[in-house]
């Protein structure tokens, strides 16, 4: 789950700090989420899958 | 967002906005804890506890304790990653601690009055010194737990 979102950031050619911008969070929050270290809210949820534009599953759900 | 008075003193990250909750909530649960005990030794064992000096000292243990484990959490300088950012950061911490500190003085200064014998004017000159210096080891102790733990989640 938290590798799909780095890969797709970093191949939408975002910086976490860019990110972090567009879904109103702290760069420390993009890192922990990506390392596995925090859960995000839904609404953060959503919000990281509209600025990556992917859906949910794509981005948090387990899987291949 | 759940509706809060204490909204207004959260920040909008959410990361952060949970661990502050959870600092004030372990400060409130702490405290209930204690007066529970202080109230115990001193209703029902006797003890002979100032209760006056508990009242005074409670809300300063209070937030000396979230202070603390803000300071030590890594959560202040979320952005800070780099050295570069770290170093400009620092900087930033030795000017805010000495403005700090000339505050402090100012105020120390209009409370106490102007010194008339020694002993007042090692105080003016002592006390703003030694908050100017535990000041600056804060904010240095919060900018390098939060350089470190950032350091370890970037990868740009």
């Amino acid at each position: 789950m938290v590798n799909k979102m780095k890969l797709t950031r970093v191949e939408r050619g975002l910086t976490q700090a860019q990110l972090a911008k567009q879904v109103n969070a702290t760069r420390q929050t993009i890192g922990l989420i990506e390392k596995g270290e925090y859960n995000p809210s839904l609404n953060l949820c959503i919000a990281i899958a509209k600025a990556l534009n992917k859906t949910l599953d794509d981005l948090f759900w387990e899987g291949d | 967002m759940i509706r809060s008075f204490l909204n207004a003193f959260l920040p909008e990250d959410e990361y952060k906005r949970l661990r502050i909750l959870y600092f004030m909530a372990e400060t409130t649960f702490l405290s209930v804890i204690i007066l529970f005990l202080l109230g115990f030794l001193k209703y029902f064992l006797n003890f002979n506890l100032d209760t006056d000096f508990i009242l005074l000292l409670t809300p300063p243990i209070m937030l000396a304790y979230s202070y603390f484990r803000y300071v030590f959490s890594g959560i202040e300088h979320t952005e800070v990653s780099s050295k570069n950012e770290y170093m400009k950061k620092r900087r930033t911490a030795v000017i805010r601690s000495l403005s700090m500190g000339v505050i402090f003085s100012i105020i120390f200064l209009i409370v106490k009055g102007i010194p008339n014998n020694w002993n007042d004017g090692i105080d003016l000159i002592a006390m703003p010194i030694i908050f100017t210096v535990l000041y600056f080891l804060f904010e240095m102790i919060s900018l390098k737990k939060s350089y470190k733990q950032n350091k370890n989640l970037t990868d740009d």
